[in-house]
């Protein structure tokens, strides 16, 4: 056990530790007898650093632990020249979520497959073992130049395996390792994976598991997205998306969206958030979401925006128009709420081919290519204005009531009434140039402010009808009821009309 | 810590949440081996979703379950040490436990961790807690130096020496 040492002497073990640990172990000693006269400290200090030099991974990965009863089982991958049924396995192309893939050739029609072995873990289910049927079928139902073509379901006795187009090529998450690509080719690479998410969603299937892994790039330049449509059979809630049966641990579920991972229910935008992140890592090199284990990195994709783009690493000013659509694009696609990205993968595609040609930039939020948000978003804009309007035009009748009831009364009130005009005018302004300008912006100015425009609404509102009350005794019987029929309006304006305007325009995003 | 008085009860919360999650992943059979803070997110998504304003801040909630963590994993280690003792003799070394299997995670006894890490509490809270976090919350350095009010070169110069320290502590008298 440590000699015990008094707080300063540890404090000063700890600060020799520092010093010393970048010196090679051989000449520590001669340092510390330099820098310490004092043994007791010198000793701790170098036991200390040979303990150091001891530790290599301890600690260094989180707390793993055996939870289950049994052992893990490793299933060792079957040699090449191995015959399953009509394939003859030629070696491994990797491991994924669902077990171990084989580069495999057909040897009844003379071509080569990828071929999955189905873990059987996943397979032992009967409900899922037939979920997994039913997706098969599914996936094999249509064929995209984009999309992995699925051959056959092939079940041998209880081994389950799915045959496959052999793309070959390699992964984007190779590419992404080797740093940002160029802005034109990630549009390029956005606008062909989207034809092929729309394709696939017009099906009717979702991927629920895009990530760089699972699109490769052909020698031609052309994508193609893999496993498609096989994800539900998969577990993938967060806990199981770092699991498989054997206890190996697979990627992160750093490409869920938000209601993937609360498991609200998904559609086909799931797909879009993940692909925006996919987007994001081709175009910056980085995760939105940062680094970190699953926990945090979950959290953070609930929680927090996504990091800003940084610069163009090119400096080429040329694509400065194209790079900004492009970004614009990719937050909407990273929007929290479902309903706030783009409404499908179509749009989407139309909103990347406007880039891509040059035109507008995409800085219209999600949702309103919808024509029906459009509908909704013009009555939105025509509430505010009017209200504005509205309120200038209130300041007639107040003024009137002002003068009727002298200063000692009708000046407070009718002060208050023009702070309150001048501050709801002020922040529907903002609102709406928010709204025009900053789309990615307006939920954020709305939630920080609302609760302000309303303050100034119900004063504006309290002052008029202390106004046209005040003024009733007097013989200004039109400014009276003048003043508190606006009051009224004003009321049920800000109360009832606004609300519900502007929920139809921007479907208020669930915060999180 | 933000509030000393609320955190007892918040990881006894958690700590019930975790032990729950545990006990899913054993009796579904579902997966047989499972990183801690895989269960620690777990527990985590499913205290977020009621929207209750303590599990809020992210840092914090794991800064809580990396206590309830520590708890469950060393009493479910000091379970299965009981239960071995019955049948043959277990005595765990060094080199069995901590140093062994250079290329995968190495096995740790967290018995002997759990002591080393009260003892290194006792003069070093600083450096326990950061030990705490960082292995059985799964929090990076940087995550740490958040939820510490430190800074991230704080954190790794006192993980640095922690670790080197409760090795020695762990490796017992014999060196």
């Amino acid at each position: 056990m440590a000699t015990p040492l008094d707080p300063g002497a540890r404090r000063q073990v700890a600060e020799l530790f520092d010093r010393a640990i970048g010196i090679a172990p051989a000449d520590r000693v001669v340092f510390l007898q330099r820098e310490c006269p004092d043994t007791a400290i010198r000793d701790e200090t170098l036991s200390l650093l040979a303990w150091h030099d001891r530790t290599d991974q301890f600690l260094e990965s989180p707390a793993a632990q055996q939870m289950g009863p049994e052992p893990p089982v490793h299933v060792p991958p079957r040699p090449a020249g191995t015959i399953v049924g009509q394939y003859r396995i030629d070696g491994v192309l990797g491991q994924g979520g669902m077990g171990v893939v084989y580069r495999a050739e057909d040897l009844r029609l003379g071509r080569v497959v990828a071929l999955k072995a189905v873990t059987s873990a996943l397979t032992k289910d009967a409900a899922r073992r037939e979920r997994l049927r039913r997706e098969a079928r599914a996936s094999a139902q249509f064929i995209h130049p984009g999309i992995a073509t699925v051959f056959a379901l092939e079940e041998f006795g209880e081994e389950l395996f799915i045959a496959g187009e052999f793309v070959p090529g390699e992964t984007l998450r190779d590419e992404i390792s080797r740093g940002p690509l160029e802005t034109v080719r990630v549009l390029d690479t956005a606008i062909e994976l989207a034809e092929a998410l729309a394709a696939a969603h017009d099906h009717g299937i979702v991927h629920r598991d895009l990530k760089p892994e699972n699109v490769m790039r052909l020698p031609s330049g052309r994508v193609k997205i893999l496993d498609f449509g096989l994800a539900t059979v998969r577990d993938t809630s967060p806990s199981a998306a770092r699991l498989t049966s054997d206890g190996v641990i697979l990627g992160t579920p750093a490409y869920m969206s938000p209601e993937q991972i609360r498991r609200d229910g998904m559609d086909g935008r799931s797909d879009l958030f993940s692909l925006g992140i996919v987007l994001f890592e081709l175009l910056t090199g980085a995760h939105p979401f940062g680094s970190g284990n699953g926990a945090t990195l979950l959290a953070r994709i609930l929680e927090r925006a996504p990091a800003d783009f940084g610069g163009d690493p090119s400096g080429d000013r040329a694509n400065g128009p194209m790079r900004r659509g492009l970004e614009a694009v990719i937050r909407t696609l990273l929007q929290k709420a479902p309903s706030s990205r783009f409404a499908s993968a179509h749009q989407l595609l139309a909103a990347l081919q406007r880039v891509r040609a040059g035109g507008a930039t995409v800085t219209q939020p999600a949702g309103t290519d919808d024509a029906a948000a459009a509908e909704a978003r013009r009555w939105w804009r025509f509430h505010q204005i009017v209200t504005c309007l509205f309120y200038a035009a209130v300041l007639i009748p107040a003024w009137s009531a002002r003068r009727t009831l002298g200063d000692q009364i009708g000046r407070p009130i009718f002060l208050v009434a023009v702070v309150a005009i001048v501050g709801a005018i002020t922040l529907r302004l903002h609102f709406w140039f928010a709204a025009a300008s900053l789309p990615g912006e307006w939920a954020r100015q709305h939630a920080r402010n609302w609760v302000w425009l309303r303050v100034a609404d119900i004063l504006l509102v309290v002052a008029l009808a202390s106004l046209g009350l005040s003024v009733l005794q007097t013989d200004n019987v039109v400014a009276a009821v003048a003043l508190v029929i606006c009051a009224v309006i004003a009321l049920v304006s800000a109360t009832i009309i606004e609300p519900a305007t502007t929920r139809a325009a921007f479907e208020r995003t669930p915060e999180g | 810590m933000a509030d000393p008085v609320g955190v007892g009860k918040m990881v006894e919360e958690v700590y019930t949440e975790l032990h729950r999650i545990a006990g899913g992943y054993v009796r579904r059979e579902r997966a047989q081996s499972v990183q801690a803070t895989d269960l620690v997110h777990e527990a985590y998504l499913r205290l977020a979703r009621d929207a209750s304003p303590r599990w809020q801040n992210r840092t914090h909630f794991i800064a809580i379950a990396a206590i309830a963590m520590r708890r469950l994993l060393v009493e479910r280690a000091r379970a299965r040490h009981a239960a071995k003792r019955g049948g043959d003799n277990v005595a765990v070394t060094l080199d069995d436990t901590l140093l062994a299997d250079a290329g995968a995670t190495p096995l740790i006894d967290l018995i002997a961790l759990d002591r080393a890490l009260t003892e290194l509490a006792a003069f070093d809270p600083d450096q326990a807690k950061i030990v705490e976090f960082r292995y059985f919350g799964g929090l990076s350095v940087e995550e740490t130096a958040e939820a510490l009010e430190v800074s991230p070169a704080t954190v790794k110069r006192h993980w640095t020496v922690a670790r080197a320290w409760l090795l020695r502590a762990m490796a017992g008298p014999e060196s």
